[in-house]
């Protein structure tokens, strides 16, 4: 697949796009998203997430301070480091 | 800020690729009592907490700037001296602090990667990824993140699929295979991982953020049973199917979808998912399973957005290998995940 398919498939699973499927009422209760064998891999695959989301693997990241530290002086480089509560390689 | 669009365009990505090299961390790290707590203090380098924060620094500490494009001009205009090649000079990392840094994948266990995703009803039987104007900071709608998202398009990070990681150990992922297992055959999941399926990766203030287990009284009920699906010389294939009902049943305002809940939360999943096993090389080829169900209240801790009524959050599991370091994150996200297998 190329990149401009990509980025086109990339760029309406980010939008409000509208996606049909069968709902289920529980028991006297409000209707639910029907989890069956026949949605299951559509619904898995929009949870996941998509090319734009994962856009940030193309960098190389390291998981330690002193690993960057180590490898910037090696390599004549400056160090990015990015951090968040909980890390940004799990958290968005 | 974390995984903006606004920020991680083309641009940027390329720009960090081929100029710096790139380190994430927890913001644990800042108050490390070791060598790297040592580095990131005496840089002056501040982490703010869950806004996440960048920072540009030379090998011996000196920050370059705010953005990729400042930090790597003022790069290339020190001297020589400064950035060549072992022009600085590294000590030893010594004694690492282990009360703040994370725990590591267990010896010989799996990690599974989990992503959680709240949609929006949009119309009967219609699912769509939530926007700015979805995200409401109080119980009637008046305060969304729609001014946010359209004055700065892209900055907004809660649609997105919020990863996560479920660790099995071998002991574990091993009492999952039946001895002798016969197609049709039901049981169910071990306690210890149903337990932990539900409190630690069943919890919706995943979402956004990081987090810990939810406690014992937050789960009404909850059972994962696993079905042999099929059996042959070379492989076993499982089903896994079922259900929890976490935190309060929601206000009738709310399952009536008149106004968001910012003061209580629950979610109702049902599960449904394959674990595929292969007998010679003893080990699972596919753990594959999905989460779906209603939920109200905030999307994570704090101050987190809700949306108005019951709606769908999703939860996908899928087995990693563990080697990039992004796999190797820990449950929940932080060295709170000490206490994942207790």
């Amino acid at each position: 697949m190329d990149v401009i398919k990509l980025k086109s498939i990339a760029a309406l699973l980010v939008g409000p796009v509208l996606l049909a499927f069968a709902e289920g009422p529980e028991a006297n209760g409000p209707k639910t998203v029907n989890l069956t064998d026949a949605t299951y891999t559509k619904l898995r695959d929009l949870v996941r997430p998509n090319a734009t989301e994962l856009a940030w693997q193309k960098i190389s990241w390291r998981a330690s301070v002193w690993d960057g530290i180590v490898e910037g002086q090696q390599s004549d480089k400056p160090i990015l480091i990015w951090m968040l509560n909980g890390h940004p390689l799990a958290c968005t | 800020m974390g995984r903006a669009p606004r920020f991680w365009t083309d641009e940027t990505f390329t720009l960090i690729s081929e100029n710096f090299i790139a380190v994430s961390v927890s913001n644990y790290d800042q108050n490390r009592k070791d060598a790297v707590g040592e580095f990131v203090r005496s840089a002056g380098m501040q982490f703010p907490g869950a806004g996440g924060s960048r920072w540009y620094v030379t090998a011996d500490g000196k920050i370059l700037g705010r953005s990729p494009k400042e930090s790597l001009e003022k790069w290339k205009k020190l001297p020589e001296v400064e950035r060549a090649r072992g022009a600085v000079k590294v000590g030893e990392l010594g004694d690492i602090d282990a009360l703040r840094t994370g725990p590591t994948p267990p010896a010989g266990g799996l990690i599974i990667k989990v992503y959680y995703r709240a949609f929006m009803r949009d119309g009967p039987g219609k699912l769509r990824y939530v926007v700015g104007k979805d995200l409401w900071h109080d119980e009637d709608g008046k305060k969304t993140e729609e001014k946010l998202e359209s004055t700065y398009p892209g900055s907004i990070t809660t649609p997105q699929a919020q990863p996560d990681h479920m660790w099995l150990t071998e002991a574990e992922w091993k009492s999952l295979i039946p001895a002798s297992p016969r197609q049709g055959e039901k049981f169910p999941v071990p306690t210890g991982i149903t337990d932990r399926v539900i409190r630690w990766h069943l919890n919706p203030l995943s979402v956004y953020g990081e987090t810990t287990s939810l406690g014992p009284k937050a789960v009404r009920a909850g059972e994962l049973t696993l079905t042999v699906d099929a059996v042959s010389a070379t492989s076993v294939r499982l089903r896994l199917e079922g259900f929890a009902k976490l935190g309060k049943e929601p206000p009738e305002a709310v399952a009536q979808g008149t106004c968001a809940c910012i003061d209580q939360w629950g979610y109702e999943p049902r599960l449904l998912g394959f674990i595929e096993y292969d007998i010679a090389k003893k080990v699972f080829t596919r753990f594959d399973v999905v989460a779906m169900g209603n939920h109200f209240g905030r999307l994570g801790i704090a101050d987190s957005a809700a949306r108005v009524g019951l709606q769908p959050l999703g939860i996908s599991f899928e087995l990693v290998t563990g080697n990039a370091p992004a796999d190797r994150i820990p449950p929940g996200r932080t060295p709170t995940a000490k206490n994942y297998f207790k």
